[in-house]
């Protein structure tokens, strides 16, 4: 496996496309252009489903590459994935031919670095999960504002270089709080009194497998003979096993914490939000929700939660409250919150539907976080699984919204009204994402924020009731959104000669519905690619966590207080 | 009582509540569950105990709904076959009954003021302190930091930049007159510094060596 690259070969592909784009193409040559990127595109999605051999029975981190790349800090070239990351690069690669298929007709300039920009993402994005090294992974995670923000800043609406700055400024503040963290925890590596203590189990456990641990092993002795820290994060992740849940620690999770939380993003860091997606063009708003979104989510499951696994559970550091009630907290606010200020725009007669869509987003990443500080197994499984699944309905809403604005150039909810009889192909498709928006069982929303719930009942039956509430208000206003926009008659003479769904239009539609009435049936296959790498990250932030078929771990002394807890 | 599962012993007597009890290894002894169920005030009971029979029991109830059932069909037949004027007859005669079950008892319309209208109002009043307050937050943050990048600009501009220029002009002032004083454009005083020049640079270099050597 090691040799082949495959990791490599899937981050760099994209950019690869825009090289050739950029040296062989002609600014006119737009059509061209567009047919070359949503094929290349498609090489990537084809590319990247050499990912699904990953070998769920090992679990562990997988497909591993390792080179030297800054041997003065001891950053290193390496990379590999374990199932969570495996879905969510599927998942960006099959938004990357939908997102650039949708642009066709919707980017009427400057086509050529449109879709080198594009393809400029897809690398930074997949790059963010393929990173085994803190400090690879800060660099793609970084990297990936830029083409968004020339995204938003250039082909986006009226106000967009308001929203692009905004994005571009808020998200830097978060990550710039968390280099400081990545930098402590850097030094931290160098502590050998604190690295002594690790446990060989711990690292066995969140490797996963032999061929990582050895390489996790091989960099620490680099690192050693180098006289340098290393940036490894499974490294990383066992030194927080040993970490005692002190100031250092907590700060550690709020330095780390708040550059994921902006990106999330979590209440109360989420006015960016709206902004970015309203200005954004159609597909810049599918990357943005679909795959952006998740970087931060994806952040503390594989950074905050495994690394400082003590704050994570800790529910008295504050006296009568610790961390884990914080971000609790936060997360429930985010879920009746964002639903609430969603349902603004239909109670308002003339609310933009996009930023509706924005603010369910804030709703259902609430689920998400909600799902991974149940910190049991069925919560975390439903949370990773959310996150592909809003991956899915929320690019699709957001794809349906910009169909019909190419048509009408608004998306104010009071210009629309009995679209279902001029385009019964497009109400259908939309029906069947609201639905999926809803949760309605047999679609794949119902699966993950079942499981979702069930994992924060677990913990605390009101958190899982306050969950709920946030679902009925989700339904609330995208039935009454459905209900304004298609049902009745067509009062605006502008609706009467709409053309219906077209065949690319059906084409890139169609995967989306697909993929949510698979994963809504029988979601099995995805939950097995990610099961083990969760149940790793249970055992680490609770030692006796009963897991079938998993031997409880080390309990470390730094742990065991935490551990009593629920 | 709990009784150990051996397997297959003798289950006779005893009724498996659960099947997974079973498994788990608990049993309960069995209860025979009384007829119509058992708590609190029972028609079934009350009617059992003067007829003494269930055979009996179940036809008086049967008859009971047999004949309610007729009854309604009867005067659905009466009010809208035989005579349709009659149900507006009796709907003015029972005006305030009429209405309210018309109006569903205004049942929805209770929900729809205490639940839908203040969902409504919860959405707008979110909606307000996401706009104002959190991202007046952001926006003012943005706007702290523009203001103090003016201040630091003017005050670079007037007062650091103002010191430098400041320094320079006095500076100008003071030795100005002195080097003006210096350009006569007398090529034999240009000449002469020459030569204090190279006697200087001579002494310099060399003035260690030649002390020494007067010296030696």
């Amino acid at each position: 496996m090691k040799s082949l690259h495959i990791l490599s070969i899937v981050t760099w592909v994209p950019t690869l496309g825009a090289i050739v784009i950029l040296a062989l193409f002609k600014k006119d040559q737009s059509a061209l252009i567009k047919k070359f990127a949503t094929a290349w595109f498609g090489l990537a999605f084809v590319a990247s489903l050499l990912l699904l051999k990953y070998d769920s029975a090992i679990g562990g981190m997988q497909f591993l590459e390792d080179h030297q790349w800054i041997p003065v800090i001891g950053a290193r070239y390496q990379m590999g994935v374990d199932g969570v990351a495996v879905l969510l690069i599927v998942l960006t690669t099959l938004l990357g031919v939908i997102a650039a298929l949708s642009s066709w007709k919707y980017i009427e300039k400057r086509e050529k670095e449109y879709y080198v920009l594009l393809l400029l993402l897809q690398t930074a994005v997949v790059g963010v999960f393929t990173s085994m090294d803190l400090f690879l992974f800060y660099l793609f995670f970084e990297v990936s504002l830029v083409p968004m923000y020339f995204l938003i800043g250039i082909w986006g609406g009226e106000n967009r270089l308001y929203a692009a700055i905004k994005f571009f400024l808020y998200t830097l503040v978060g990550s710039v709080v968390m280099l400081l963290g990545v930098l402590k925890m850097y030094f931290l590596t160098q502590d050998t009194a604190l690295t002594a203590q690790i446990a060989p189990a711990t690292l066995n456990l969140l490797a996963g497998n032999q061929e990582a641990a050895a390489m996790v092993s091989s960099s620490v002795q680099l690192a050693a003979q180098n006289g340098t820290g290393t940036f490894n994060i499974l490294r990383m992740q066992a030194i927080g096993s040993v970490m005692p849940l002190g100031a250092m620690q907590v700060l550690l999770f709020f330095a780390f914490a708040l550059g994921f939380a902006i990106k999330v993003p979590m209440f109360p860091f989420h006015t960016w939000l709206p902004d970015a997606h309203v200005e954004a063009p159609t597909a810049g708003s599918v990357i943005l929700a679909g795959i952006l979104l998740k970087l931060g989510t994806y952040g503390f499951f594989r950074f905050n939660i495994p690394m400082f696994p003590a704050a994570s559970a800790d529910e008295a550091y504050f006296g009568s409250f610790g961390v884990r009630s914080v971000m609790v907290f936060l997360a429930i606010v985010g879920i009746i919150y964002g639903a609430l200020a969603a349902m603004y725009f239909v109670v308002k007669k003339d609310g933009d539907v996009k930023k509706l869509v924005a603010y369910s987003s804030v709703s259902s990443m609430g689920i998400v976080m909600l799902g991974l500080f149940a910190l049991n197994p069925n919560g975390l499984n439903g949370a990773v699984l959310h996150m592909i699944n809003h991956g899915i309905y929320s690019a699709a809403l957001f794809l349906l919204v910009g169909i019909i604005y190419e048509r009408r150039h608004t998306r104010n909810v009071a210009e629309f009204g009995g679209l279902s009889h001029v385009m019964p192909g497009y109400a259908a498709v939309f029906l069947a994402m609201v639905m999926t928006a809803i949760g309605l069982p047999l679609l794949c929303v119902f699966v993950s924020e079942f499981l979702s719930l069930r994992g924060a009942f677990e913990a605390n039956p009101i958190w899982s009731a306050w969950g709920a509430l946030g679902i009925i208000l989700n339904a609330a206003y995208m039935l009454w959104l459905y209900q304004r926009m298609f049902f009745g008659t067509i009062d605006n003479p502008k609706n009467e000669k709409l053309t219906d769904l077209s065949g690319r239009e059906w084409a890139y539609m169609a995967p989306l519905v697909i993929m949510s009435l698979w994963i809504g049936i029988y979601p099995q296959p995805f939950l097995n690619y990610v099961a083990r790498p969760v149940n790793a990250v249970v055992r680490q932030v609770r030692p006796t966590y009963p897991i079938p078929g998993m031997p409880p771990a080390v309990q470390t002394p730094q742990r065991a207080a935490v551990t009593n807890q629920k | 009582m709990r009784f150990p599962v051996v397997p297959g012993a003798n289950l006779d007597g005893v009724v498996v509540r659960d099947p997974q009890c079973a498994v788990a290894g608990e049993l309960e002894p069995a209860q025979t569950p009384p007829p119509y169920g058992s708590e609190g005030f029972n028609l079934a009971h009350a009617v059992e105990s003067n007829v003494h029979s269930e055979t009996l029991t179940e036809w008086v109830f049967i008859l009971i709904s047999l004949a309610v059932a007729g009854l309604g069909i009867g005067l659905g037949f009466l009010f809208y076959v035989k005579d349709t004027s009659l149900p507006e007859i009796w709907a003015a005669r029972l005006r305030p009954l009429y209405q309210a079950s018309y109006h569903k008892y205004w049942v929805d319309e209770f929900y729809g003021w205490a639940v839908t209208r203040r969902v409504m109002d919860a959405a707008r009043g979110v909606y307000a302190v996401d706009s104002k307050v959190l991202d007046g937050a952001v926006n003012g943050s943005a706007w702290l930091t523009r203001f103090s990048s003016r201040v630091t600009g003017l005050t670079d501009q007037y007062f650091v930049d103002g010191l430098v220029n400041a320094i320079a002009a006095f500076v100008i002032r003071l030795m100005s007159p002195l080097f003006r004083a210096a350009q006569t454009g007398f090529t034999q005083n240009y000449a002469f510094v020459m030569v204090l020049g190279l006697v200087a640079a001579l002494g310099v270099i060399f003035g260690a060596d030649i002390i020494g050597w007067f010296k030696h």
